[in-house]
């Protein structure tokens, strides 16, 4: 009895012993390629060595072209932001040009085009379609609000500007126009967010503005020795969703090594649709490499 | 088996039951703890998937197609094939040319060297880095690190003896490049900047040093040319179309067998230029390796022929008709008439 019960507890250690991580070979890895003397190179001696490499650029565009293809389809704009791309890299390589994507591997320019170029107007799409169905997180984070800026240096002229805004019916831009000075913010209305890059003192106010209407103080920018005038029009993205879409969708932020820095659109849009489309990997030494290229591979 | 039996099996041997039962709970929580990062094997039409998403599977047999036809740094030939190449180059080396005893120690040497450096710089994932190291150059893993050295040493016999048996290799480049074998010492200074007095003092010590000791071996201490340095400030054989900066060039070619140079400013500082030799006998018989090393950049397919020729002799077999085709455009080798 005692040996019976001992000897189930030890075979429960076997449960260990046949679980580890898996490597993929090619269906017909025993195919003899090359024969020399009595030894063989097989095609999966091949493979093994090919990965070993550690390109991994072809599964992560497998991965990429499975999602566009379920969810953008090439339409007419992408195709037109494609072409615009091409033409871009063309002017800017110049005689380089075929060096240059031959240097990445391809052939011809064709194949090129459609692997990077098409396929990167495809997931800057995607990073929308993550952004609409994840507005209400995001706007958290990001806090778009619709306003208009301007700025003015002088003290009395800034005094007059903020009295003429705060004016019934007074229009805005035109204040702008009259007072302002020549810099980044002209009083036209445009969608700010936590990335927009806004002066410190003027972020805040849009931010924690409970309704819309014009600041009523002047904000000063110690640092710039300016004065902005500001004018919250809508600090409802509700009233604006398609605009703040857009707008969430092109904030740039750039990947970072440090624990807890925001990630970048466009890597939590590819790990969103890799959660929602029941991705599996199945090589640990594939895996390893895409996580070494980045964190949105993570299973 | 009744109630009241199982009752006292139970007080009789409750102790080893409640040791049993603990270690089957820990055995399970282990096992499920170790397992559940697992990365777990799938396959689909017997085919190995790399990874699934959206239903659809992306396999090991795709990723081969794709990784063998991408273009390697010559921008024209497939990754597969170069990588067949540094295959069967392996294996017509290290059965075609005999291991010396010589080639052994220095292949053992180099080997201690080399996993010494790999476990100072890897720590103790060392073994788990060079396993993906050797395999990317198409041996099986680690187990393969002495191999590697030896066949090293193999080629570079294979190279030399070749060489030495085809002389009109060099003699072409000895009658067509004026080649010299130059060693120099570095003092390096900004480019279109003033010597400092620190600098100054340097070059002052380096020729009172150069009037009774050996220039190599002052260089080995003194050059700031890291590469050269370690082998007594030796450059090897240098040819009239290579491509050293002009004023040291010029410099050079001036100079006669033996002769020693001023301080010569080039863009990377002030060097002092030495002719070890200009006499074809003396790079043939003291400087094989950097005769071999000329000769075969100036015959850049030259190994691979040489490669091809021993797989010849040993019977190689390419089995895949367009592999070969391939292989055989690389190495340079006139393809077979049908």
């Amino acid at each position: 009895m005692k040996k019976r019960i001992l000897t189930v507890a030890c075979a429960s250690l076997l449960l260990v012993s046949g679980c580890s991580n898996a490597t993929t070979q090619v269906k017909d890895d025993d195919k003899v390629l090359i024969k020399v003397g009595d030894e063989e190179i097989t095609k999966g001696d091949i493979y093994t060595g090919l990965v070993a490499q550690g390109n991994i650029t072809p599964v992560q565009r497998a991965m990429s072209e499975i999602l566009v293809d379920k969810l953008v389809k090439v339409d007419d704009d992408i195709k037109k932001q494609a072409d615009e791309d091409l033409a871009y890299y063309k002017e800017m390589y110049g005689d380089q040009w075929e060096t240059t994507y031959k240097s990445y591997g391809y052939k011809d320019e064709e194949a090129f085009y459609n692997d990077v170029i098409l396929l990167n107007a495809r997931m800057n799409k995607l990073t929308s379609l993550y952004v609409k169905d994840n507005l209400a997180e995001l706007v958290k984070e990001f806090k778009p609000r619709k306003a208009q800026v301007f700025q003015v240096k002088d003290e009395e002229k800034a005094k007059k500007a903020l009295e003429a805004a705060k004016k019934k019916d007074a229009d805005f831009a035109a204040i702008a126009k009259e007072y302002g000075d020549e810099g980044t913010y002209n009083g036209s209305e445009a969608i700010y967010n936590t990335n927009s890059g806004l002066p410190d003192v003027v972020w805040k106010y849009i931010e924690e503005a409970d309704k819309n209407g014009v600041v009523d103080n002047m904000l000063q920018d110690p640092s710039a020795e300016t004065y902005y005038i500001v004018k919250v029009t809508e600090k409802d993205y509700k009233k604006f969703k398609e605009d703040a879409i857009k707008n969430i969708s092109e904030i740039s932020i750039s990947a970072s090594t440090e624990e807890n820095a925001p990630k970048p659109l466009a890597d939590r849009a590819f790990a969103y649709f890799l959660d929602k489309y029941d991705y599996s990997i199945h090589d640990v030494n594939i895996y390893q490499d895409l996580l070494s290229s980045s964190s949105k591979f993570e299973k | 088996m009744n109630i009241e039996t199982i009752k006292d099996i139970l007080k009789k041997f409750w102790f080893v039951i409640l040791v049993g039962t603990i270690l089957v709970a820990f055995a399970i929580y282990f096992a499920w703890d170790t397992n559940k990062d697992t990365i777990g094997a799938k396959s689909a039409d017997g085919k190995d998937v790399i990874f699934s998403l959206a239903n659809k599977n992306y396999t090991a047999d795709e990723y081969y197609d794709e990784l063998f036809s991408i273009t390697g740094s010559d921008s024209e030939t497939p990754s597969g094939v170069i990588l067949a190449y540094t295959m069967l180059e392996r294996e017509v080396v290290s059965q075609s040319v005999k291991a010396t005893d010589e080639m052994k120690k220095t292949a053992e040497e180099n080997f201690e060297a080399a996993e010494a450096s790999f476990k100072s710089t890897q720590g103790k994932n060392y073994e788990s880095y060079m396993d993906t190291e050797l395999q990317k150059l198409g041996y099986s893993g680690v187990e393969d690190f002495e191999d590697y050295f030896l066949d090293i040493e193999k080629a570079k016999k294979m190279m030399n003896d070749y060489v030495k048996d085809n002389p009109e290799l060099f003699d072409k480049i000895y009658e067509e490049k004026s080649p010299r074998v130059i060693s120099h010492i570095l003092v390096k200074v900004e480019k279109d900047k003033d010597v400092t007095a620190e600098q100054q003092a340097k070059m002052d010590k380096i020729d009172e040093l150069l009037k009774d000791e050996d220039f190599g071996k002052i260089a080995k201490e003194y050059s700031e040319d890291t590469n050269s340095a370690v082998n007594n400030g030796s450059l090897g054989i240098q040819t009239s179309d290579s491509s050293l900066v002009s004023e040291f060039k010029d410099a050079a070619w001036k100079l006669k067998d033996g002769e020693v140079s001023g301080w010569v400013r080039t863009e990377h500082g002030y060097h002092k230029i030495k002719i070890d030799t200009t006499k074809k006998d003396k790079m043939l018989k003291d400087y094989t390796d950097a005769v071999v090393t000329a000769v075969q950049e100036a015959n850049p397919n030259l190994r691979k022929k040489v490669v091809w020729e021993k797989a010849e002799k040993l019977s190689v077999e390419i089995k895949d008709k367009d592999l070969k085709a391939q292989l055989l455009t690389y190495m340079g080798v006139e393809t077979e008439k049908e």
